[in-house]
């Protein structure tokens, strides 16, 4: 019976994950009309699974003379996904709790800086479920 | 006999909500590996995908050697009749990511007879590392159907890497990932030195503005080194770093600037790299060969 019990979570352990793979994959798919026609991803697939106040966080490069946006979603509501930029001391650049937790935002870098981008879930709005983030770039 | 029986029906619901999940072509394994620290401001931090960083798209890297550098060279990419020459896993997944930094050179220059071969040895590399369900079979289609225009190419090939990595991440095969990663930027730096040494500024900062993207890299690629193969790029991409470090780099912050009509934030932090001319011909010494060790032996 243990053994059986032992097999039955071991189940659930998969089936959940195959269950966030998707709800990931649907995130993104969602998140992605945040990108205008006039940006080019850049390539790069950013995701985390996140319960109540656990940050996801991620260090990339935005290069000189460019523009970015960068877009961060979670579900199907708008305002489920705070999302930080900072700079590799971490003062902070962006936050979009300025702005009603708007899912994307857009960056012009005069010169190429090392960043340290930060997504959270908003606990109003749910306390877990995957976390997306897409950068991209200006034609 | 109970217990024979409740196994096989959870063993058949395994299988069949596997299935479910599996079709669309997709994964059926979780995307997400977590390593908590404590040092957040406001929770325990999570990995994305197992790991931290991100590194430049070699599509941007083209576009701005479009805008800066010299103009096109046919003969800086690889070769891609040595793509059926790759051996190993790693290997492959090296060119795979090289060639799809050639293709987005090509493209943006618009070499158009080039394109297609380039697309069709991507395309045999993932199908000989079993991973062709990376790629959607009509993006491939669209791309053949777009051949000449420059824009929509691009937005493909982007498409392309996004593709790959989310089915790599969500497969949980990391290794193979960071080596796609890794044989993009190899060539994105591999263009970039070549202009530099015709003189461009631009192209030289742009090369000494890759020291942090070099230690992530050595990050990404430092959980999988149990081959003799990653061993050796591990000890190549350290060396490389030796001489970024020679590099000095300075960052001022400066109060970034808002204009929230155009829901814009002009980023005004000032770095400035000061790097010798035997510190770039150094860099550009050892790009050259790692990348001549991918393309130049079985």
């Amino acid at each position: 019976m243990t053994e059986l019990k032992k097999l039955f979570t071991l189940c659930l352990i998969l089936v959940g994950s195959v269950q966030m793979s998707a709800q990931c994959d649907t995130i993104a798919s969602i998140c992605q009309q945040n990108i205008g026609s006039e940006f080019i991803s850049d390539g790069q697939a950013y995701r985390a699974f996140l319960t109540g106040e656990e940050v996801a966080e991620f260090r990339t490069t935005l290069f000189g003379d460019s523009k970015y946006r960068i877009a961060s979603c979670s579900g199907t509501e708008k305002g489920a996904i705070t999302f930080r930029v900072l700079d590799a001391k971490r003062n902070e650049l962006f936050t979009n709790e300025d702005y009603d937790r708007v899912s994307a935002w857009n960056f012009q870098v005069e010169n190429t800086i090392d960043c340290i981008i930060e997504a959270q879930l908003n606990p109003e709005v749910s306390d877990s479920g995957c976390g997306v983030v897409l950068i991209s770039f200006e034609r | 006999m109970k217990g024979t029986s409740a196994y096989a029906a959870i063993v058949i619901l395994l299988l069949t909500l596997s299935s479910c999940a599996g079709e669309g072509g997709d994964s059926g394994a979780s995307t997400l590996a977590k390593t908590q620290e404590n040092n957040s401001p406001k929770g325990a931090i999570v990995n994305v995908d197992g790991q931290l960083f991100s590194i430049p798209s070699p599509i941007q890297t083209a576009m701005f050697i479009q805008k800066n550098g010299s103009g096109y060279n046919s003969s800086l990419v690889a070769p891609v009749e040595l793509a059926k020459d790759m051996t190993t896993s790693n290997r492959k997944a090296m060119a795979m990511g090289m060639y799809g930094a050639d293709l987005g050179y090509i493209s943006i220059f618009g070499d158009q007879d080039k394109a297609l071969p380039y697309m069709g040895a991507i395309r045999r590399l993932s199908e000989e590392m079993d991973i062709q369900a990376a790629f959607d079979e009509t993006l491939i289609e669209r791309f053949g159907d777009n051949i000449g225009v420059t824009d929509s190419m691009l937005v493909l090939i982007s498409e392309l890497y996004e593709s790959g990595d989310a089915y790599l991440k969500n497969n949980k095969r990391y290794d193979i990932a960071a080596m796609v990663l890794l044989g993009g930027w190899i060539e994105g730096l591999h263009f970039s030195c070549s202009e530099a040494a015709n003189g461009s500024e631009a192209m030289r900062r742009r090369v000494a503005e890759q020291k942090t993207s070099l230690e992530r890299l050595i990050k990404m690629l430092a959980p999988h080194d149990s081959s003799p193969s990653i061993d050796q790029l591990l000890a190549d991409l350290n060396s490389l770093k030796a001489d970024y470090e020679k590099i000095n780099s300075t960052y001022t912050y400066r109060k970034p600037e808002v204009n929230a009509g155009e829901q814009t934030t002009t980023l005004k932090g000032k770095v400035i790299h000061q790097m010798n001319a035997s510190t770039l011909t150094a860099i550009s010494e050892k790009i050259a060969k790692m990348r001549n060790d991918l393309i130049g032996s079985k």
